[in-house]
């Protein structure tokens, strides 16, 4: 089921109501029910995944009970190994098997022998990226002995499959939203509002901005070699606003929802296009990924102790990992080594934590060097989206070959000129409320005493319709496809 | 909770409100006279005629797609381009069409690639205004284009509440529009043959490939022949750039339509053309476009022996 669906318009309010029905001093009945609806949510795509949902949780709540009865580390470790082997088994399995199958004949084809790979048909369960690195943070930090194992199967169960950001995160981690389905929920007024604004938003960040660039954006990078290069630097800008605006979109509607429900997530992005270095950007950028990251990977392997080859081999891991982790291709793998490239002299540098305070505190605009900042750092960002975005690397240094000739300068071509217009007069907007909301949660994140009854519901009445007559043709979200 | 409750239902429900205006209001756009289009079509099918009659049949790949006097003149038949908009979806095009069939009628269906995946047969939008042209139509649909109309309501009420607004704003009047949009006597769209082509994106073709669609074309095609008539699918025009990305999901379509033992006129890559061939989609071809596509049929149907087909029946008509 799409968040920017009719289903989901029907959907949420019938779980709303019947799930604030349920709520009595034991939250176990609103997370039976919690357990249900996820799995109508997610069975919505493909029922038979459930399985694979059900059997991750099964033997990560097996797991976690079984370690915290010994205190032998090495049957803990092999417990341990045991929920890696799973969750990462799903992915190797559905994921990568085919990729690694490929790229071993190719290999082969190096020696001058070839053979066809056994290759599985198989398609990629919707989510499977997401809901396997939460359950594997709940095996580690039981094993770190950070979190209690659950007792409560409901419970645990409904963590894992907890519809709002099943498909697509944020990651949480169990410490943060496991105890929540523990506790008593008391409905909150203001938290409901808020999160209905910060859905409204994330619509618009999906249905308005992502979905009208992707017409351009889909366009530019299939005909990459017929336009000029200032038409290919205008599609890798609309592709940097496409993705954040999906993916920051969906983040902004699965937090928008859980509020509805009384729970809190965690922030997902924090205006990263304002960054004004690349480590900034990966602090503002997918912060549940990142983190997670850091903290299971980064870390374990010495994080930034040792010198200085050391720190550069783990920059170098976890950037190629966190590529890998979008898809199985070369691209990906790319996009990883290109930032891990950006990171590595403000880290040697010592200048990767410079940037940690709000843009331009306490001013209405950012000075010249900031926006020089700002403008470098976003710049370099598209040119590793194009990685990102491209079939494979060869058409993605073809496209950089490109904007990089004397084209740049020539006038861009547009082939849908309203939908860019569109999309462009939308972006602006985007960045100037962004801009003017930065030190806040999300874009409509307001005070409601201070803006009359009348403006603010004529803003979102105005929101609401321009979702229906200017948003782009329902398109997927991106990241459903990691 | 209740102060939550109560505002969310007064809000949607002035939503709700606006949207019912929304499908009240008078509005003249260019794509509600475009839809009109139909009615005239339905007349042009109701209409005798003492030859026999040749219907296409398809989306608005089929409006922009042919030159029937060309196939009048070479075959001495009526032809008659009943297509208006592939958002109608294939099976109400099929459902709208069936009670016009008459005994010994040449059909040639042209359904647009969409048709064949995802909820392509079912439309989308423009399914609304059909029904508002031809409301007669709401007893054939079933539960997938009831779901079609409800899912599009809110956008159909908005879009023709900013037409209504904008027809008020810019004095549009009835005639200034149909200006817009002219049709022969066939019902081809010949209003842009002197307008210079626009920029346009080639697009992949394809999804998830719903098997429906063969069923009902199968169906309908059998509908023709206990008419006496004579049907024929062929492939819809396409432009050279989208039919090499989709060629994979193109092919397996045709084994599909081969399986079912239709007869298929010509192929999918004879009716890939070059870009500049196009007027304003991949799917609108220009006035040269649509020579050509329709000379493509003409020899498609000389290949299938259709003269024969015709002689046979005239024989068999005078010997009635």
């Amino acid at each position: 089921m799409l968040f920017n669906s009719l289903e989901f318009t029907i959907f949420l309010p019938i779980v709303f109501i019947l799930y604030w029905l349920l709520n009595n001093n034991k939250p176990t009945y609103q997370n039976f029910f919690l357990l249900i609806v996820s799995y109508i949510f997610y069975g919505w795509w493909d029922y038979r995944f459930l399985s694979l949902i059900a059997f991750s949780s099964f033997a990560d709540y097996l797991i976690g009970l079984k370690m915290s009865q010994t205190d032998n580390k090495n049957k803990r470790k092999l417990l341990l190994i045991t929920s890696i082997c799973i969750n990462i088994g799903f992915l190797g399995v559905f994921k990568y098997y085919n990729f690694f199958a490929d790229s071993f004949a190719e290999a082969f084809t190096l020696f001058g022998r070839s053979f066809d790979p056994f290759r599985l048909h198989i398609i990629l369960p919707v989510g499977i990226s997401f809901y396997t690195f939460q359950t594997l943070s709940y095996s580690i930090d039981i094993y770190k002995k950070k979190l209690a194992p659950s007792k409560d199967i409901i419970a645990f169960f409904a963590f894992v499959s907890f519809f709002p950001q099943l498909v697509a995160g944020p990651i949480e981690r169990a410490t943060n939203l496991l105890p929540q389905f523990y506790a008593k929920r008391v409905f909150s007024y203001q938290k409901a509002a808020d999160g209905m604004r910060q859905i409204l938003w994330g619509l618009f960040k999906k249905m308005i901005v992502a979905d009208n660039c992707a017409v351009f954006v889909n366009d530019v990078f299939l005909n990459y070699n017929e336009y000029s290069g200032s038409t290919l630097l205008l599609g890798g800008v609309f592709f940097a606003f496409q993705i954040y605006c999906d993916f920051s979109g969906y983040s902004d509607i699965a937090i928008g929802t859980s509020r509805l429900l009384g729970f809190n997530l965690m922030k997902n992005f924090s205006f990263p296009y304002f960054s004004r270095d690349i480590a900034e950007f990966w602090r503002r950028w997918h912060i549940s990924l990142s983190t997670w990251f850091r903290d299971y990977l980064y870390i374990p392997l010495g994080g930034s102790k040792g010198n200085n080859w050391f720190k550069i081999r783990n920059i170098f891991i976890i950037f190629i990992v966190s590529g890998f982790w979008h898809g199985a291709n070369w691209t990906f793998i790319a996009w990883g080594f290109l930032n891990a490239l950006y990171f590595i002299p403000l880290m040697l540098l010592g200048k990767n934590r410079i940037n940690t305070g709000n843009i331009a505190e306490g001013r209405v605009l950012p000075n010249l060097t900031t926006i020089a900042q700002i403008g470098v750092t976003f710049f370099i960002t598209i040119i590793a989206w194009i990685f990102f975005r491209s079939a494979s690397i060869s058409n993605a240094l073809e496209y950089i070959s490109i904007l990089f000739s004397k084209s740049l300068f020539a006038s861009p071509e547009v082939s849908s000129p309203k939908t860019f217009m569109i999309a462009s007069c939308f972006i602006i907007v985007l960045v100037l409320v962004e801009w003017f909301q930065r030190d806040k949660e999300h874009g409509l994140e307001i005070t409601p005493e201070k803006i009359p009854f009348s403006i603010r519901w004529s803003l979102y009445f105005f929101l609401v319709v321009l979702l229906i007559s200017v948003g782009g043709k329902q398109e997927a979200f991106i990241y459903f496809q990691f | 909770m209740k102060k939550f409750i109560i505002k969310s239902i007064v809000f949607f429900s002035l939503f709700i409100l606006l949207l019912a205006i929304g499908v009240f209001v008078p509005s003249k756009s260019v794509r509600d006279v475009y839809h009109q289009s139909i009615i005239t079509k339905h007349q042009y099918l109701d209409q005798n005629s003492d030859k026999q009659r040749l219907l296409l049949i398809g989306g608005s790949n089929v409006t922009y797609g042919f030159y029937s006097p060309l196939i009048e003149e070479k075959f001495d038949l009526k032809v008659i381009n009943t297509a208006v908009h592939v958002g109608y979806g294939l099976k109400y095009i099929m459902d709208d069409i069936k009670p016009y069939i008459r005994k010994n009628d040449i059909v040639v269906i042209v359904p647009e690639y969409v048709h064949f995946y995802n909820d392509g047969l079912y439309g989308n939008l423009a399914l609304i205004q059909g029904l508002y042209t031809s409301p007669e139509n709401i007893k054939n649909l079933n539960l997938n284009q009831v779901g079609t109309v409800l899912k599009n309501i809110p956008r159909h009420s908005i879009l023709k509440i900013r037409s209504f607004l904008s027809s008020k704003l810019y004095k549009d009047t009835q005639k200034e529009v149909e200006k817009k949009l002219v049709f022969n006597k066939n019902g081809d769209m010949i209003s842009h043959w002197e307008m210079p082509p626009k920029n346009i994106t080639p697009k992949k073709r394809g999804g998830t490939y719903n098997p429906k669609t063969l069923e009902l074309i199968s169906s309908f095609s059998d509908y023709v022949m206990s008419k006496g008539g004579i049907f024929y699918f062929s492939f819809p025009s396409l432009d050279r750039t989208s039919f090499t990305i989709s060629e994979e999901a193109i092919k397996k379509l045709e084994v599909e339509i081969n399986k079912t033992g239709i007869t298929v006129l010509g192929t999918p890559s004879r009716y890939s053309f070059a870009l500049n061939e196009f007027y304003d989609t991949v799917n609108h071809l220009t006035k040269k476009g649509q020579i050509k596509r329709t000379n493509y049929l003409i020899n498609d149907l000389e290949t299938h022996k259709i003269q024969k087909w015709l002689r046979r029946h005239e024989i068999s008509n005078r010997n009635n």
